[in-house]
């Protein structure tokens, strides 16, 4: 009964794998599309860019997988040593991911990649925030003002404005419930 | 036109070493003039690869007036792009550090919290020596977006935190509120709450409320 969720952690790498995978499919077949049907002889441009989507567009999306596998298990690493979960951690795997997965083509080319990997993942977090913050606003203009909350109830009742001069003590001691502003003034 | 141009971007940002990304900031006409003659052309060609060859085609540099206002108007619609560009970067840059070091963002309130939740002796009793925080999940198992509120109370600005503790020992709530007072956001209250034993343990870091 205590748990119905489980830690998204370890089991999260192996959805990000497929989603990316997915995603990179979809977006490779669409361009594969267009360059098979640009590349292929005239008469056979239809056979030319199903050929093209069938043979390049699953490597696409490997690509794209191992892109999303290693970010996530960076991501998670990253959780679990920091514990702790924000932006900043997304934004270093994006880094460290670009980084390794460059790693054969030597240390400059690492770099760029890794620069370029946290970018793209700090523009990612950056888009969202924007959003987050305009959408509320954009959706409706004449929507009310937050409430204003009441205290959680978990909290004891509010002390009383503190008077110079005057201590604490007597108003807490107020006994029978009586307000302990009587007796601070009496 | 269009193909043309797309097909320029890409050559001069992506094909191209640094080089010819040098070219591209000061000018794309400079990859035209910097060949002359016919002869100097083939001299550079034997370096190039085949790759090269057959993916890098070069433009003739325009001679008539119209064509060279042509290439001034991409090379300024190329410019204007990049500017644009570099524009947005930077609001979305400006957004990112906002919450991380603003003094009102739910992300800075969580850090901080969490940093004073871990370094209170009576929480490490209650949910154990490693203390984790984090927000409210999403479906795709993300957990970085942290709840917040804010509202205005009797002319002063407050904004209410709430996240979530795990530790060896059990899970827990954290909630926060701080208020701006005087221009400097101070801690209205803090405290941390265990979850799922009867009955919760409440636990008050901070408190200071005045009605």
């Amino acid at each position: 009964m205590e748990e119905y969720t489980r830690e998204p952690c370890p089991y999260r790498i192996g959805d990000d794998i497929g989603s990316a995978f997915a995603m990179g499919l979809v977006g490779g077949s669409i361009f594969r599309a267009f360059s098979g049907f640009k590349n292929s002889a005239n008469g056979q441009k239809m056979v030319g860019m199903v050929r093209e989507v069938r043979m390049k567009s699953p490597l696409t999306g490997v690509q794209f997988a191992a892109w999303g596998g290693m970010f996530s298990t960076i991501d998670c690493c990253l959780v679990a040593i920091r514990k702790k979960e924000d932006p900043f951690n997304s934004i270093t795997s994006g880094a460290l991911t670009g980084g390794l997965l460059a790693i054969r083509s030597g240390p400059r080319v690492m770099a760029g990649s890794a620069l370029l990997g946290g970018i793209i993942l700090a523009m990612i977090e950056g888009v969202g925030l924007v959003t987050a913050r305009w959408m509320g606003s954009m959706m409706d203009p004449t929507s009310q003002p937050p409430e204003a909350l009441e205290d959680p109830r978990a909290l004891p009742p509010a002390k009383l404005p503190s008077e110079p001069g005057l201590s604490q003590a007597p108003n807490e001691a107020a006994p029978f419930g009586l307000p302990g502003l009587n007796m601070n003034t009496a | 036109m269009g193909c043309n141009l797309y097909h320029k971007i890409f050559t001069t940002l992506f094909l191209v070493g640094p080089t010819t990304s040098r070219r591209f900031l000061f000018g794309t006409a400079k990859i035209l003039q910097s060949r002359k003659s016919d002869g100097q052309v083939a001299q550079k060609d034997q370096h190039r690869s085949i790759l090269e060859e057959v993916l890098i085609k070069e433009q003739q540099k325009p001679t008539t007036f119209a064509g060279k206002t042509a290439e001034k108007a991409q090379n300024t619609f190329l410019y204007v792009i990049v500017a644009g560009s570099i524009g947005l970067l930077g609001t979305f840059a400006y957004f990112l550090f906002e919450e991380f070091f603003a003094q009102d963002s739910p992300q800075y309130i969580f850090s901080k919290a969490l940093d004073l939740v871990r370094s209170d002796y009576r929480c490490a009793d209650l949910f154990g020596n490693t203390i984790k925080g984090f927000g409210e999940e999403t479906s795709r198992g993300r957990r970085r977006h942290v709840a917040h509120h804010k509202y205005e109370k009797d002319g002063n600005e407050r904004i209410r935190v709430k996240f979530h503790l795990k530790g060896d020992l059990g899970e827990g709530t954290c909630q926060v509120e701080k208020e701006k007072k005087d221009g400097e956001w101070i801690y209205r209250f803090l405290f941390v709450e265990t979850k799922g034993g009867h009955p919760r343990t409440t636990h008050i870091l901070i408190d200071n409320r005045e009605e």
